[in-house]
Protein backbone atom coordinates (compact mmCIF):
# COMPACT_ATOMS: atom_id res chain seq x y z
CA UNK A 1 0.00 0.00 0.00
CA UNK A 2 1.13 3.49 -1.05
CA UNK A 3 0.84 4.98 2.25
CA UNK A 4 2.62 8.74 1.84
CA UNK A 5 5.23 9.21 5.06
CA UNK A 6 7.10 12.03 3.38
CA UNK A 7 6.00 14.43 5.51
CA UNK A 8 8.27 12.81 8.35
CA UNK A 9 11.44 13.10 6.56
CA UNK A 10 13.76 14.26 8.73
CA UNK A 11 12.42 13.02 11.95
CA UNK A 12 11.32 9.60 10.99
CA UNK A 13 15.14 9.25 9.17
CA UNK A 14 16.03 9.41 12.67
CA UNK A 15 17.85 5.87 13.75
CA UNK A 16 15.60 3.79 16.81
CA UNK A 17 12.44 5.68 15.12
CA UNK A 18 12.25 3.09 12.33
CA UNK A 19 10.68 0.20 13.87
CA UNK A 20 7.69 2.77 15.27
CA UNK A 21 7.24 4.13 12.14
CA UNK A 22 7.02 0.96 10.26
CA UNK A 23 4.36 0.23 13.21
CA UNK A 24 2.28 3.74 12.41
CA UNK A 25 2.43 2.84 8.62
CA UNK A 26 0.97 -0.77 9.70
CA UNK A 27 -1.32 0.68 11.79
CA UNK A 28 -2.86 2.66 9.14
CA UNK A 29 -3.42 0.36 6.41
CA UNK A 30 -4.46 -2.59 9.11
CA UNK A 31 -6.48 -0.91 11.27
CA UNK A 32 -7.50 2.79 10.65
CA UNK A 33 -6.34 5.60 11.37
CA UNK A 34 -7.71 5.62 14.92
CA UNK A 35 -4.76 3.20 16.04
CA UNK A 36 -2.40 5.28 13.94
CA UNK A 37 -3.31 8.41 15.56
CA UNK A 38 -2.10 6.35 19.08
CA UNK A 39 0.92 5.67 17.40
CA UNK A 40 1.85 8.64 16.11
CA UNK A 41 1.95 10.26 19.13
CA UNK A 42 4.82 7.72 20.47
CA UNK A 43 6.45 7.93 16.82
CA UNK A 44 6.52 11.77 17.27
CA UNK A 45 7.54 11.68 20.89
CA UNK A 46 10.56 9.19 19.70
CA UNK A 47 11.74 10.76 16.27
CA UNK A 48 11.93 13.93 18.17
CA UNK A 49 13.83 12.52 20.99
CA UNK A 50 16.39 11.19 18.54
CA UNK A 51 16.30 14.40 15.88
CA UNK A 52 15.92 17.23 18.34
CA UNK A 53 18.76 15.88 20.48
CA UNK A 54 20.22 18.84 22.44
CA UNK A 55 17.72 21.29 20.62
CA UNK A 56 14.32 22.31 23.28
CA UNK A 57 12.12 19.49 23.55
CA UNK A 58 8.71 20.75 22.43
CA UNK A 59 6.21 20.49 25.03
CA UNK A 60 3.08 18.20 24.92
CA UNK A 61 1.08 20.47 23.96
CA UNK A 62 2.66 21.50 20.73
CA UNK A 63 3.07 17.81 18.56
CA UNK A 64 2.58 18.08 15.42
CA UNK A 65 -0.47 17.65 13.91
CA UNK A 66 -1.15 14.20 11.53
CA UNK A 67 -2.92 14.33 8.51
CA UNK A 68 -4.92 11.85 6.85
CA UNK A 69 -1.77 10.57 4.78
CA UNK A 70 0.03 10.01 8.09
CA UNK A 71 2.25 13.45 7.25
CA UNK A 72 3.08 15.74 9.85
CA UNK A 73 1.31 19.05 9.29
CA UNK A 74 2.78 22.72 10.78
CA UNK A 75 3.27 22.37 14.99
CA UNK A 76 -0.07 23.87 16.54
CA UNK A 77 -0.82 24.09 20.08
CA UNK A 78 -3.33 21.20 21.15
CA UNK A 79 -6.57 22.46 22.37
CA UNK A 80 -6.15 20.97 26.03
CA UNK A 81 -10.02 21.45 26.89
CA UNK A 82 -11.08 18.54 23.70
CA UNK A 83 -9.98 14.77 24.38
CA UNK A 84 -8.92 12.27 21.83
CA UNK A 85 -12.72 12.00 20.97
CA UNK A 86 -13.42 15.06 20.43
CA UNK A 87 -15.33 15.76 23.28
CA UNK A 88 -14.81 18.91 25.09
CA UNK A 89 -13.68 18.38 28.75
CA UNK A 90 -14.66 21.92 31.11
CA UNK A 91 -13.21 22.15 34.38
CA UNK A 92 -15.55 21.62 37.57
CA UNK A 93 -15.00 25.45 38.22
CA UNK A 94 -16.70 26.03 34.30
CA UNK A 95 -18.84 23.30 34.83
CA UNK A 96 -20.94 24.81 37.08
CA UNK A 97 -20.81 28.62 35.70
CA UNK A 98 -22.23 26.84 32.42
CA UNK A 99 -24.94 24.97 34.34
CA UNK A 100 -26.03 27.98 36.18
CA UNK A 101 -26.07 30.27 32.66
CA UNK A 102 -28.14 27.40 31.00
CA UNK A 103 -30.67 27.40 33.87
CA UNK A 104 -30.95 30.95 33.98
CA UNK A 105 -31.52 31.36 29.94
CA UNK A 106 -33.76 28.01 29.91
CA UNK A 107 -35.71 30.17 32.19
CA UNK A 108 -35.52 33.48 30.57
CA UNK A 109 -36.84 31.30 27.45
CA UNK A 110 -39.58 29.76 29.14
CA UNK A 111 -41.28 33.09 30.30
CA UNK A 112 -41.09 33.86 26.72
CA UNK A 113 -42.46 30.82 25.87
CA UNK A 114 -45.79 30.06 27.66
CA UNK A 115 -45.39 25.88 26.44
CA UNK A 116 -42.52 25.49 28.62
CA UNK A 117 -44.11 26.70 32.22
CA UNK A 118 -43.67 23.86 34.24
CA UNK A 119 -40.19 23.38 36.24
CA UNK A 120 -40.00 19.89 34.18
CA UNK A 121 -39.50 21.73 31.05
CA UNK A 122 -37.20 24.04 32.07
CA UNK A 123 -34.89 21.79 33.50
CA UNK A 124 -35.10 19.62 30.49
CA UNK A 125 -34.02 22.74 28.44
CA UNK A 126 -31.25 23.73 30.31
CA UNK A 127 -29.83 20.12 30.44
CA UNK A 128 -30.25 19.76 27.05
CA UNK A 129 -28.23 23.43 26.28
CA UNK A 130 -25.44 20.92 28.54
CA UNK A 131 -25.73 18.30 26.41
CA UNK A 132 -24.97 20.01 23.22
CA UNK A 133 -21.24 20.63 23.21
CA UNK A 134 -20.90 16.93 23.43
CA UNK A 135 -23.23 15.89 20.93
CA UNK A 136 -20.78 15.73 17.74
CA UNK A 137 -23.80 15.24 15.21
CA UNK A 138 -26.53 16.64 13.68
CA UNK A 139 -28.47 13.48 14.26
CA UNK A 140 -27.25 13.14 18.13
CA UNK A 141 -28.49 16.60 18.55
CA UNK A 142 -31.88 16.03 16.74
CA UNK A 143 -32.12 12.61 18.68
CA UNK A 144 -31.46 14.42 21.74
CA UNK A 145 -34.23 16.63 21.12
CA UNK A 146 -36.59 14.21 20.40
CA UNK A 147 -35.66 12.32 23.55
CA UNK A 148 -36.45 15.13 25.67
CA UNK A 149 -39.95 16.45 24.51
CA UNK A 150 -41.19 12.97 23.00
CA UNK A 151 -44.16 13.11 20.82
CA UNK A 152 -44.42 16.97 21.18
CA UNK A 153 -43.36 19.01 17.75
CA UNK A 154 -44.35 22.04 19.12
CA UNK A 155 -41.77 21.99 22.25
CA UNK A 156 -39.40 19.88 20.02
CA UNK A 157 -39.53 22.92 17.77
CA UNK A 158 -38.87 25.61 20.40
CA UNK A 159 -36.01 23.83 21.87
CA UNK A 160 -34.45 24.21 19.06
CA UNK A 161 -34.57 27.49 18.81
CA UNK A 162 -33.46 27.94 22.15
CA UNK A 163 -30.80 25.63 21.58
CA UNK A 164 -30.10 27.83 18.39
CA UNK A 165 -29.80 31.24 20.40
CA UNK A 166 -27.44 30.30 22.58
CA UNK A 167 -24.91 28.14 20.69
CA UNK A 168 -22.43 29.64 18.87
CA UNK A 169 -19.68 28.13 16.20
CA UNK A 170 -19.39 24.53 15.24
CA UNK A 171 -22.30 23.67 17.74
CA UNK A 172 -24.72 26.16 15.82
CA UNK A 173 -23.99 24.73 12.84
CA UNK A 174 -24.58 20.92 13.95
CA UNK A 175 -27.75 22.42 15.52
CA UNK A 176 -28.82 24.27 12.58
CA UNK A 177 -28.45 21.23 11.06
CA UNK A 178 -30.37 19.37 12.94
CA UNK A 179 -33.31 21.68 12.93
CA UNK A 180 -32.97 21.75 9.26
CA UNK A 181 -33.78 17.90 9.21
CA UNK A 182 -36.33 18.07 12.30
CA UNK A 183 -38.12 20.28 9.94
CA UNK A 184 -37.85 18.39 6.68
CA UNK A 185 -39.05 15.39 8.71
CA UNK A 186 -41.85 17.59 9.54
CA UNK A 187 -42.85 18.46 6.33
CA UNK A 188 -43.23 14.92 5.50
CA UNK A 189 -45.35 14.09 8.41
CA UNK A 190 -47.87 17.00 6.61
CA UNK A 191 -47.80 15.57 3.37
CA UNK A 192 -48.61 13.00 5.02
CA UNK A 193 -51.28 14.02 6.56
CA UNK A 194 -52.91 16.12 3.88
CA UNK A 195 -52.98 12.60 1.84
CA UNK A 196 -54.94 11.03 4.54
CA UNK A 197 -57.20 14.02 3.96
CA UNK A 198 -57.62 13.73 0.85
CA UNK A 199 -58.01 10.03 0.96
CA UNK A 200 -60.86 10.42 3.90
CA UNK A 201 -63.03 12.65 1.57
CA UNK A 202 -65.84 11.49 4.06
CA UNK A 203 -64.58 12.85 6.87
CA UNK A 204 -66.24 16.45 7.47
CA UNK A 205 -63.22 18.50 8.86
CA UNK A 206 -62.71 21.10 11.15
CA UNK A 207 -62.04 24.41 8.75
CA UNK A 208 -58.43 25.45 9.48
CA UNK A 209 -60.18 29.09 9.32
CA UNK A 210 -60.89 28.52 13.33
CA UNK A 211 -56.64 28.91 13.69
CA UNK A 212 -56.47 32.04 11.22
CA UNK A 213 -59.13 33.36 14.25
CA UNK A 214 -57.25 32.81 16.68
CA UNK A 215 -53.48 34.07 15.60
CA UNK A 216 -54.94 37.22 14.36
CA UNK A 217 -56.41 37.96 17.94
CA UNK A 218 -52.22 38.11 18.68
CA UNK A 219 -50.03 41.10 19.73
CA UNK A 220 -50.16 43.67 16.78
CA UNK A 221 -46.61 42.89 16.42
CA UNK A 222 -47.39 39.73 15.16
CA UNK A 223 -49.14 40.98 12.73
CA UNK A 224 -46.31 43.14 10.92
CA UNK A 225 -45.55 41.54 7.72
CA UNK A 226 -42.25 41.25 6.81
CA UNK A 227 -39.86 43.67 4.89
CA UNK A 228 -40.37 41.31 1.61
CA UNK A 229 -44.39 41.33 2.27
CA UNK A 230 -44.28 44.78 2.20
CA UNK A 231 -42.67 45.16 -0.54
CA UNK A 232 -45.17 42.65 -2.27
CA UNK A 233 -48.08 44.58 -0.83
CA UNK A 234 -46.74 47.40 -2.49
CA UNK A 235 -46.36 45.87 -5.55
CA UNK A 236 -49.70 44.52 -5.49
CA UNK A 237 -51.53 46.72 -4.27
CA UNK A 238 -55.05 46.49 -6.32
CA UNK A 239 -57.21 43.58 -6.30
CA UNK A 240 -56.43 43.61 -9.95
CA UNK A 241 -53.58 41.46 -9.75
CA UNK A 242 -54.93 39.18 -7.13
CA UNK A 243 -53.52 35.86 -8.46
CA UNK A 244 -49.96 36.94 -8.50
CA UNK A 245 -50.29 38.65 -4.78
CA UNK A 246 -51.77 35.74 -3.40
CA UNK A 247 -49.70 33.47 -4.86
CA UNK A 248 -46.54 35.04 -4.13
CA UNK A 249 -47.64 35.68 -0.20
CA UNK A 250 -48.74 31.87 -0.35
CA UNK A 251 -46.21 30.99 -1.66
CA UNK A 252 -43.70 32.63 0.36
CA UNK A 253 -45.02 31.18 3.49
CA UNK A 254 -45.54 27.84 2.14
CA UNK A 255 -49.18 27.94 3.46
CA UNK A 256 -51.16 25.18 2.74
CA UNK A 257 -54.75 25.22 2.48
CA UNK A 258 -55.70 22.11 1.36
CA UNK A 259 -56.67 20.42 4.92
CA UNK A 260 -56.66 21.81 8.39
CA UNK A 261 -54.42 19.21 9.60
CA UNK A 262 -52.11 20.70 7.01
CA UNK A 263 -52.31 23.78 8.26
CA UNK A 264 -51.77 22.93 11.97
CA UNK A 265 -48.85 21.19 10.62
CA UNK A 266 -47.18 23.44 8.81
CA UNK A 267 -47.75 26.16 12.14
CA UNK A 268 -45.37 23.71 13.72
CA UNK A 269 -42.89 23.64 10.78
CA UNK A 270 -43.07 27.42 10.30
CA UNK A 271 -42.25 27.94 13.71
CA UNK A 272 -43.39 31.10 13.78
CA UNK A 273 -47.29 31.72 14.21
CA UNK A 274 -46.85 35.46 12.94
CA UNK A 275 -46.06 34.11 9.52
CA UNK A 276 -49.47 32.72 9.40
CA UNK A 277 -50.82 35.94 10.66
CA UNK A 278 -48.76 37.61 7.24
CA UNK A 279 -50.76 35.35 5.19
CA UNK A 280 -54.07 36.89 6.43
CA UNK A 281 -52.29 40.41 6.16
CA UNK A 282 -51.65 39.07 2.21
CA UNK A 283 -55.40 37.92 1.77
CA UNK A 284 -56.19 41.37 3.63
CA UNK A 285 -54.82 43.52 1.13
CA UNK A 286 -55.57 41.05 -2.18
CA UNK A 287 -59.06 41.96 -0.69
CA UNK A 288 -58.52 45.93 0.50
CA UNK A 289 -61.96 47.89 -1.43
CA UNK A 290 -64.35 45.31 -1.96
CA UNK A 291 -66.14 46.75 1.80
CA UNK A 292 -65.68 50.24 0.06
CA UNK A 293 -66.28 49.20 -3.97
CA UNK A 294 -69.68 47.44 -2.21
CA UNK A 295 -70.50 50.52 -0.59
CA UNK A 296 -69.65 52.68 -3.57
CA UNK A 297 -71.99 50.59 -5.86
CA UNK A 298 -74.83 50.25 -3.99
CA UNK A 299 -77.82 52.89 -5.68
CA UNK A 300 -79.07 54.24 -2.47
CA UNK A 301 -77.00 57.25 -0.87
CA UNK A 302 -78.74 57.07 2.27
CA UNK A 303 -77.94 53.53 2.91
CA UNK A 304 -76.35 52.55 5.92
CA UNK A 305 -75.49 49.31 5.97
CA UNK A 306 -72.53 48.02 7.70
CA UNK A 307 -70.16 45.59 5.33
CA UNK A 308 -67.74 43.45 6.60
CA UNK A 309 -63.80 44.68 7.00
CA UNK A 310 -61.28 43.60 4.38
CA UNK A 311 -59.87 41.37 6.98
CA UNK A 312 -63.26 39.28 7.49
CA UNK A 313 -64.16 39.06 3.56
CA UNK A 314 -60.55 37.74 3.33
CA UNK A 315 -60.99 34.93 6.35
CA UNK A 316 -64.48 33.92 5.11
CA UNK A 317 -62.80 33.70 1.60
CA UNK A 318 -59.68 31.60 3.07
CA UNK A 319 -62.68 29.50 4.50
CA UNK A 320 -64.45 28.74 1.74
CA UNK A 321 -61.19 27.36 0.15
CA UNK A 322 -60.93 25.24 3.34
CA UNK A 323 -63.80 23.59 3.46
CA UNK A 324 -64.12 20.09 2.06
CA UNK A 325 -67.84 20.54 1.83
CA UNK A 326 -69.00 23.83 0.32
CA UNK A 327 -72.49 24.54 -0.85
CA UNK A 328 -74.44 27.45 -1.71
CA UNK A 329 -76.43 27.15 1.41
CA UNK A 330 -73.56 27.81 3.62
CA UNK A 331 -72.37 30.24 1.51
CA UNK A 332 -75.37 31.85 1.67
CA UNK A 333 -75.47 31.80 5.81
CA UNK A 334 -71.62 33.00 5.80
CA UNK A 335 -72.61 36.04 3.44
CA UNK A 336 -75.38 37.26 5.28
CA UNK A 337 -72.91 37.56 8.12
CA UNK A 338 -70.82 40.16 6.23
CA UNK A 339 -73.33 42.59 5.83
CA UNK A 340 -75.49 44.25 8.43
CA UNK B 1 -116.71 31.26 19.68
CA UNK B 2 -113.16 30.52 17.88
CA UNK B 3 -113.29 27.73 15.42
CA UNK B 4 -111.26 25.22 16.22
CA UNK B 5 -108.41 23.71 13.67
CA UNK B 6 -107.95 26.75 11.46
CA UNK B 7 -105.84 26.59 8.32
CA UNK B 8 -102.14 27.74 9.15
CA UNK B 9 -101.67 30.36 6.97
CA UNK B 10 -99.10 30.55 4.55
CA UNK B 11 -95.16 32.04 5.69
CA UNK B 12 -95.22 35.39 5.07
CA UNK B 13 -91.81 36.04 2.70
CA UNK B 14 -89.84 38.24 4.05
CA UNK B 15 -87.96 40.54 1.29
CA UNK B 16 -84.92 41.55 2.60
CA UNK B 17 -83.51 44.79 1.42
CA UNK B 18 -81.97 46.19 -1.59
CA UNK B 19 -78.61 47.05 -0.37
CA UNK B 20 -78.32 44.37 1.55
CA UNK B 21 -78.38 41.28 -1.52
CA UNK B 22 -76.28 43.91 -3.66
CA UNK B 23 -74.07 43.82 -1.03
CA UNK B 24 -73.63 40.68 -1.01
CA UNK B 25 -73.43 40.00 -4.37
CA UNK B 26 -70.55 42.66 -5.20
CA UNK B 27 -68.63 40.88 -2.58
CA UNK B 28 -69.01 37.67 -3.86
CA UNK B 29 -68.48 37.83 -7.36
CA UNK B 30 -65.43 39.13 -5.93
CA UNK B 31 -64.47 35.57 -4.43
CA UNK B 32 -65.49 34.40 -7.69
CA UNK B 33 -62.93 35.62 -9.49
CA UNK B 34 -60.44 35.21 -6.53
CA UNK B 35 -61.44 31.16 -6.94
CA UNK B 36 -60.15 31.43 -10.70
CA UNK B 37 -57.11 33.21 -9.81
CA UNK B 38 -55.98 31.43 -7.06
CA UNK B 39 -53.04 29.06 -8.24
CA UNK B 40 -54.73 25.12 -8.39
CA UNK B 41 -52.34 23.77 -5.66
CA UNK B 42 -54.07 24.89 -2.66
CA UNK B 43 -56.86 23.48 -3.80
CA UNK B 44 -57.13 19.45 -2.94
CA UNK B 45 -58.29 18.92 -6.21
CA UNK B 46 -59.16 20.22 -9.48
CA UNK B 47 -62.51 18.59 -8.59
CA UNK B 48 -62.30 20.54 -5.30
CA UNK B 49 -61.80 23.94 -7.21
CA UNK B 50 -64.56 23.49 -9.25
CA UNK B 51 -67.03 22.61 -6.32
CA UNK B 52 -65.96 25.60 -4.89
CA UNK B 53 -66.75 27.81 -7.80
CA UNK B 54 -70.00 26.11 -8.28
CA UNK B 55 -71.03 26.77 -5.11
CA UNK B 56 -70.12 30.50 -5.45
CA UNK B 57 -71.96 30.64 -8.73
CA UNK B 58 -75.36 29.13 -7.18
CA UNK B 59 -75.14 31.28 -4.29
CA UNK B 60 -74.81 34.26 -6.83
CA UNK B 61 -77.50 32.83 -8.49
CA UNK B 62 -79.90 32.24 -5.68
CA UNK B 63 -79.14 36.32 -4.94
CA UNK B 64 -79.58 37.40 -8.29
CA UNK B 65 -82.99 36.03 -8.23
CA UNK B 66 -83.50 37.64 -4.59
CA UNK B 67 -82.85 40.75 -6.00
CA UNK B 68 -84.83 40.41 -8.79
CA UNK B 69 -87.67 39.62 -6.64
CA UNK B 70 -87.00 43.07 -4.48
CA UNK B 71 -86.64 44.94 -8.03
CA UNK B 72 -89.84 43.40 -8.76
CA UNK B 73 -91.87 43.99 -5.57
CA UNK B 74 -90.20 48.06 -4.97
CA UNK B 75 -92.14 48.59 -8.85
CA UNK B 76 -95.03 46.99 -7.88
CA UNK B 77 -95.12 49.38 -4.96
CA UNK B 78 -93.91 52.54 -6.94
CA UNK B 79 -96.61 51.46 -9.77
CA UNK B 80 -99.25 51.46 -7.12
CA UNK B 81 -98.24 54.40 -5.66
CA UNK B 82 -98.52 55.88 -8.99
CA UNK B 83 -102.01 54.43 -9.82
CA UNK B 84 -103.44 55.51 -6.27
CA UNK B 85 -105.56 58.54 -6.40
CA UNK B 86 -103.78 61.55 -4.68
CA UNK B 87 -105.14 63.38 -1.45
CA UNK B 88 -106.20 66.78 -1.82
Amino acid sequence: MGVNLSGFNAAAAAEGAASKMAAFADAIVDSGVKKAAGLAGDLIAATQDQTVGEAEKPNASSRPRIDNKGGAKEHRPIIKTKSAAGIIIVEPKDAEEKAEQHKQNANQFAKEQKLFDSAEDKERLASLAGSLDQLETADAVLDQVKAKFPNDPQKQRLAFEFLLQNATGDVKVRTEEAKSKFDNQNIAAVRHAENIAVAEKSDVKKPAVTNLDQLTDSSGDAMQATPLLQELIKKYNTTKDISAFANSALHLLGIDLKSSEAVDAKLVVLGKEAQLAQAILAFVKVFVGIPQKAENQLMRADNNKQIASSEQCAKTFVEFLADQRISAEKILRKMSSLVH
Amino acid sequence: MIPKNLPTPPPKVVLRDFETVAAEIIILSQFRDAVRAISPQFYRSIQHRDEVYMAIIEALEDLEDELEEIEDSMAMIDESRQNSPKIK
